[in-house]
């Protein structure tokens, strides 16, 4: 039995799995003598045989007649499933399927037309935008609109699909049509003349398209009308114009800002609506647009709003803009509603306060903060400290150097060092205080390693006991303060005691410490040592940052390190050595 | 634990295994394991297949080869295959040898630049150190001295012990002689902890002696005691760590061993010095 037949008895099997990989067979076949099974297999009642005939008929040659089949099959009226798999196997042979669209399109009844239209979805070449242009001034409407929806899935050539698109938006009658053009206009993210916008706007039924369509016109009136289509009475027009919002707060300029906010702020209702939309939407970028433009609003109840949103992932951001836009008029309002806040809400709104207030209310609040339970809370409040702090601060702050959450720990580190430079004095005095004490601590390392620094000329914590006293630390059993006091020696250069101290804390047991000695030993020009370093470590992150080091100390260093451990990837045997050495080298090559 | 691991009895270290492991560790650490370490070796490890969950002692073997964490396995690995036992005093004629013969020699070569550093290498839990500070402030012989006493050890669980300076009664074989009381506070819970004075002297780092991967850092010392460490290693990494400790001490400088340790058939390099009651082993001075 030929092929041929072989595969016309399989293709009328009762058994649709059957007549599928019959249709699949008919790739192997020669498309003049397989057409009529083509035909036959892209008119199966199962989708899935005629699915697997659309993906055969690509493959068939040669192709030309497999253009004629398909281009047959577009007029079978009584076939609905028929002509809708041949449109998709011509779409599927791409530029070479336009001749066939165009010559359908110029003899078919209406369906037929409409069909040689979406044949050219997605379609790139002039010649199938050429049958889409004509297609708009088709007599039928729905053959109008099928050309509409096909230019908004053109490929490359969307300047001309726009410029088509608008024209018909702008001299056609038909609302359900403009509609179509407005829908694929956003498609293609064009940009509107303003003049057309406004008359599309006018018309409710177009209104919450032509919304979507502001968000992409740079004129500053678009944010007048988005804010204005707040107060449609059609909540679509409402959440498009959010949506729309939305999009232009992120990049809006003060101006635009002041429109909306002078266009919101008296209408009550609108602000209720708002609220609701806020808190009950499922889109996030409705929310997002409600909780700005409430922003913009400045109700003064609205503060604790904004403050909770941040707790709020999907929203947070919108939520932190708000708070900054809120916070511009009304620090105190704002500085209220952090204390009620939940806890997440709580730790981020905190974070917000040096942003938005700088005053002494703004201070009394991050103290108080610092009491908080929450360790977010205090982590934002002791960053918010490092900014707007006083001198009397020092001594809380320090108290929370020895937290045990490490998180607190390490920002109460930060902030010592941040007033310390602020109160040079205050901060000596400080350490005067932890010095005096009998045990070292993590506050007692920061002070020393940085109080005398920016305090210099004031002489009043003497270098040798500085130096004692971080020489003590770096014996600490608790690994921050030794990882603290010995980043703080390297602050001593041509110190014998530091450079000791420093020198054997690469054997910390510790990584953070050991890699601050690294640093420290860089920071003390003790190059010779950062050499030996580099030459026998067997931890591949000291060896890193050992090779860093040098590198920034001089280009002779970084030769001399380069130029080392080249050699030692030659002689060395371990594998995980092998491949920390060759990834350093690698990556200070792609440095350079 | 899982339902699929076995009861820890069922973990067996098999002979063939064994090898395998005694040959990681003598790469790693220079330990001398032989046959007879077979069971003891099962017993020091099980633990670890249990916290890890393994089935067994060749799995455990893949981890410390090949696995992300093999670094750190390995340190808990080895830190369970070593012995650690130390206590305050140990080996006191020699402790008396140094402090009355040893120091005062040493005293004398550093009076003008007043600074003397001492190294206790495999220190264990730090109470080695801490003895050898307790013993040099006690000498009288150096006050205001700039003092240094570096402990190390290859395990860091003893390193960290030895920072917190806080010691239970085994670190005690005797009570505190007299002359020391002073150097340590006891506790309300009755563990004894290092008092500020010496523990101002000890800096304690990891350190494998076999590899000079870090030893450098101690500078050159004037005396080294490495005490009962030697006896666990193999010949080879015996020689290896000689030569690391004649490195890192100044000639002149002595090395004091353990009681059942000699340098017969490891190295000619240093002079036998007798004392007393004791012999140690000094780098020649005017070495280079
Ligand atoms: C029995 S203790 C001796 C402590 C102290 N020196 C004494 O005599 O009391 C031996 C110590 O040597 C350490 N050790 C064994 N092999 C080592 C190596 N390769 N490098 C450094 N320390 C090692 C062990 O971790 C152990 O803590």
């Amino acid at each position: 039995m030929t092929d041929v037949a072989f595969i016309a008895t399989k293709l009328g099997s009762a058994e649709p799995e059957v007549r599928r990989l019959a249709a699949r067979s008919l790739a192997q076949l020669d498309a003049e003598a397989g057409a009529p099974l083509l035909a036959q297999a892209l008119g199966d009642s199962d989708w899935r045989v005629r699915k697997e005939a659309v993906t055969s008929a690509q493959t068939m040659r040669p192709r030309a007649a497999v253009l004629v089949v398909l281009e047959v099959l577009l007029d079978k009226k009584d076939n609905i499933g028929l002509r809708n798999a041949a449109v998709l196997a011509l779409r599927a042979l791409g530029t070479d399927a336009t001749q066939a669209a165009g010559r359908a399109f110029d003899t078919l009844d209406a369906d037929g037309r409409k069909l040689a239209v979406e044949v050219l979805v997605g379609a790139s070449d002039e010649g199938a935008v050429a049958v889409l242009a004509r297609a708009l001034s088709d007599p039928d409407e729905n053959v109008r609109i099928a050309g509409v929806e096909a230019l908004a899935a053109v490929k490359g050539r969307t300047a001309t699909a726009r410029d088509l698109l608008s024209t018909l938006l702008a001299n056609e009658l038909s609302t359900e049509l403009r509609l179509a053009c407005l829908r694929s206009l956003d498609a293609l993210s064009a940009v509107l003349p303003m003049p057309l916008l406004e008359q599309t706007l006018e018309e409710p039924l177009l209104r919450a398209a032509a919304v979507r369509l502001l968000r992409h016109v740079p004129e500053k009136r678009a944010a007048l009308f988005s804010a204005m289509a707040l107060k449609d009475p059609q909540r679509t027009v409402v959440r498009e114009a959010l949506r729309t919002l939305c999009h232009r707060i992120q990049i809006a300029g003060v101006e635009e800002l002041e429109i909306v906010e002078r266009t919101l702020a008296p209408q009550a209702d609108v602000l209720a609506l708002l609220r609701q939309l806020l808190l009950s939407s499922d889109d996030t970028e409705v929310r997002s647009g409600a909780i700005l433009a409430l922003s913009l609003a400045r109700a003064p109840e609205d503060a604790s709003l904004f403050v909770d949103a941040l707790a709020d992932d999907q929203i947070a951001e919108a939520a932190e803009r708000s708070l900054r836009f809120y916070g511009q008029n009304d620090g105190s309002g704002l500085l209220t509603a952090t204390k009620t806040a939940g806890p997440v809400a709580r730790g981020a709104a905190i974070s917000m306060v040096p942003l938005v207030s700088r005053d002494g209310d703004a201070v009394l609040l991050l103290r108080e903060a610092l009491l908080a339970a929450e360790p977010d809370v205090v982590v934002a409040a002791l960053r918010g400290l490092s900014e707007l702090g006083q001198a009397q601060d020092l001594e809380q702050v320090r108290v929370l150097s020895s937290s045990q959450n490490p998180s607190v720990c390490v920002a109460a580190s930060h902030t010592i060092a941040a007033l310390a430079e602020l109160y040079p004095e205050a901060a000596a005095a400080a350490w005067a205080r932890a010095s005096s004490r009998e045990d070292v601590d993590l506050a007692g390392c920061v002070l020393a390693a940085c109080a005398p620094a920016v305090a210099s000329g004031h002489q009043i914590a003497d270098a040798e006991s500085r130096i004692g006293y971080l020489v003590r630390a770096a014996g600490h059993p608790e690994p921050r303060v030794r990882t603290a006091a010995i980043e703080g020696l390297g602050g001593f250069t041509g110190n014998a005691d530091a450079r000791d101290a420093v020198t054997f804390a690469v054997a910390d047991e510790e990584p953070s410490a050991a890699l601050a000695a690294v640093r420290s030993l860089a920071a003390l020009g003790e190059t010779e040592t950062l050499t030996q370093v580099l030459g026998r470590s067997k931890d591949a992150s000291l060896l890193g940052a050992a090779f860093d080091a040098l590198r920034h100390v001089s280009e002779g260093q970084a030769e001399i390190a380069r130029r080392l451990l080249s050699e030692r990837l030659k002689k060395e045997t371990d594998d995980t050595m092998r491949a920390a050495i060759s990834f350093t080298l690698a990556r200070a090559e792609s440095d350079a | 634990m899982s339902r699929f691991s076995p009861f820890r009895e069922e973990l067996e270290l098999k002979p063939e295994e064994h090898e395998l492991f005694c040959e990681l560790f003598r790469g790693i650490a220079g330990l001398s394991l032989g046959p007879q370490s077979r069971f003891s070796m099962e017993r020091r490890l099980r633990d670890r297949l249990v916290a890890l969950n393994l089935k067994s002692f060749s799995e455990y073997y893949q981890v410390l080869r090949f696995h992300p964490h093999a670094r750190a396995e390995m340190e808990e690995a080895i830190d369970a295959m070593t012995t650690h036992e130390t206590y305050f005093f140990r080996e006191d004629y020699q402790l008396r040898a140094f402090q009355e013969e040893l120091l005062p020699l040493l005293a004398k070569e550093k009076k003008t630049t007043r600074r003397l550093s001492f190294w206790s290498a495999g220190c264990s839990t730090g109470e080695e150190a801490y003895t050898i500070a307790a013993l040099v402030l006690a000498s009288g012989l150096v006050d205001d001295w700039d003092v240094r006493v570096y402990g190390s050890d290859i395990s860091k669980k003893c390193v960290s012990f030895a920072r917190r300076g806080i010691y239970g009664k085994s670190s005690f074989r005797s009570s505190i002689p007299v002359a020391y009381t002073s150097y340590f506070d006891r506790r309300a819970d009755g563990d004894v902890e290092v008092g500020k004075s010496i523990r101002a002297l000890c800096h304690f780092g990891q350190m494998n002696l076999t590899d000079a991967d870090k030893t450098s850092v101690v500078g050159q010392v004037d005396a080294i005691f490495c005490r009962n460490v030697l006896i666990y290693l193999t010949d080879d990494a015996r020689k290896r760590v000689i030569s690391t400790l004649y490195e890192q001490l100044r000639p002149g400088g002595v090395l004091m061993l353990g009681h059942s340790e000699s340098l017969l058939n490891v190295t000619t390099a240093f002079e036998l010095y007798h004392l007393k009651e004791d012999l140690v082993y000094k780098r020649p001075p005017g070495t280079p």
